[in-house]
């Protein structure tokens, strides 16, 4: 359990849409930001994998008939689990025909992005853990892959207490640097029995 | 009612409690006009259009093609505030928009009218049959991923030509948060969530001024969201800029007419043109989404008159 009394130094709270980055894509949704320890924990696969076709449609789903999107993985590296080299993963909304479906704070993965995606498998699919918490783009600055985070983010609320959010620890990371970060975390739930 | 309680609710308790600490600070973040709203970008998906231009920025700003719209909250509202408190919240929050000063007196050309409660606990957008922009609690289960982290998801339906928006549903998760109303001991202020949400409606999108109730982060323990500040102003004035008085008659009946079942069955009008009506147009030229209005007052002041009986 957290021990969450604590608030953290107000610069850790500034955001990849605070002011000085200047906001994202739109968004609606609000959110508390998740820690890497929780993404990590509430994912089947975490992977490194580029989008290679998506398709929309309309699905009938326990809460609704709404817009999903199934989008295609080509896996580049598997940091956890073993979900073979393709995975169909499926975001809420999407475009068919004329009709376009926005569903706030969801991942967006274009096809042909080179992604880190944590991925969790429900009974009937595998969807990104914590929405677009859950997913970065990886892009290549001066050779470098760095993360950035997903287009359509949300709101998001703040967390304090010793656990920073995984946004705080990815965002800007280079990739290597993210992965070590992972592989920390897997590491640290043994290291504590 | 100002502070609900949930046993399984305080996973976001003490984060709110140790952040209000530093919100105070963090709200007085450097301020810029920064409005966006937001747009369908064809090819791309949803995005955004700013004032001032962002390189990002792109496609046409989705909007609601009739200046009076209609919501519906679900008629169970939640275990943590009934639906008339629920409601009255979200006409509040949508009023502060509608009412906003765009100068000389003038306000946007837009209103949004209470329809009534509906029976339907799903978000829904039929293409042929009738709708209700619902605004609903799930208190029982989240049925999206990040229920842990989740606190309201807004899903809008809109044209990818023309940016017309044709339904938007609000989903609150009172499965996992605890609400609160009031000024004291706040948690999670469903009235700030709820004018931050209602922009979104209206076809706002973040803006990069920090004070700005659509700025993308939102403090636990704050009610600061509840107003609106000049660049939100700005934002709803471009959107819905002041023109000639909305008519007495203007129809705030949702797309393909109102309706408050789930999965309505679809309409098939006597000279099979379903769907090729002009978007927006009623299914009942109104008379379903002012019965239910009718309702709806009817309902009100049942519940005021239980409210006073001894």
């Amino acid at each position: 359990m957290l021990a969450l009394s604590i608030a953290l130094p107000a610069a850790l709270f500034v955001s990849p849409h605070s002011p000085h980055t200047g906001p994202q894509e739109a968004a609606a949704a609000v959110s508390v930001v998740v820690s890497l320890d929780e993404l990590v924990t509430g994912s089947s696969f975490v992977v490194v994998a580029k989008a290679a076709e998506r398709q929309s449609m309309w699905e009938d789903t326990p809460n609704g008939r709404r817009i999903v999107t199934y989008t295609r993985l080509d896996v580049e590296r598997s940091v956890v689990g073993e979900p073979g080299t393709q995975v169909w993963v499926r975001t809420l909304g999407g475009v068919v025909g004329d009709v376009g479906q926005w569903v706030s704070g969801e991942a967006v993965i274009p096809p042909g992005e080179r992604s880190l995606l944590f991925l969790h498998k429900t009974p009937t699919a595998v969807v990104v853990t914590a929405m677009a918490q859950g997913h970065y783009r990886v892009l290549t600055e001066e050779g470098v892959p760095k993360l950035a985070p997903s287009p359509d983010a949300g709101t998001m609320l703040p967390r304090t207490g010793p656990s920073i959010g995984a946004r705080e620890v990815l965002v800007g990371a280079t990739l290597s640097r993210a992965l070590v970060a992972i592989e920390e975390v897997k590491r640290a739930p043994r290291e504590r029995k | 009612m100002h502070h609900v309680n949930a046993s399984n609710r305080g996973r976001f308790a003490p984060i709110a409690a140790g952040l209000s600490l530093v919100a105070a600070t963090l709200l007085l973040a450097p301020t810029a006009s920064a409005y966006c709203r937001t747009t369908s970008c064809k090819g791309i998906g949803t995005g955004a259009r700013c004032t001032p231009v962002r390189p990002t920025d792109c496609g046409v700003e989705l909007f609601w093609k009739s200046p009076c719209v209609g919501f519906s909250m679900q008629k169970d509202a939640s275990v943590q505030i009934d639906l008339d408190d629920a409601t009255q919240i979200f006409v509040d929050s949508f009023k502060k928009w509608t009412d906003a000063d765009c100068g000389d007196g003038k306000h946007p050309r837009i209103k949004v009218v209470n329809l009534g409660p509906v029976e339907c606990k799903a978000h829904e957008y039929n293409k042929k049959a009738g709708n209700a922009n619902v605004i609903l609690f799930h208190d029982d289960v989240w049925p999206h991923a990040g229920a842990g982290s989740t606190l309201a998801l807004t899903t809008v339906t809109y044209n990818v030509d023309t940016g017309e928006i044709y339904d938007a549903d609000m989903e609150l998760n009172g499965a996992n948060v605890e609400f609160t109303t009031g000024i004291d001991n706040v948690l999670y202020d469903l009235p700030s969530i709820a004018t931050h949400e209602t922009g979104h409606f209206l076809g706002l999108s973040h803006s990069a001024d920090g004070t700005a109730t659509m700025f993308a982060d939102y403090m636990p323990g704050s009610t600061e969201l509840g107003s609106l500040e000049n660049d939100d102003i700005e934002g709803i004035c471009a959107a819905y800029p002041p023109g000639d008085p909305i008519p007495a008659s203007c129809d705030p009946t949702p797309r393909r007419g109102f309706e408050s079942q789930c999965n309505p069955p679809e309409i098939t009008p006597e000279d099979g043109s379903c769907c090729t009506t002009a978007p927006g147009a009623p299914r009942s030229a109104g008379g379903s989404a002012l019965a239910a209005l009718a309702l709806a007052l009817g309902l009100a002041a049942k519940r005021r008159a239980e409210r006073t009986r001894p």
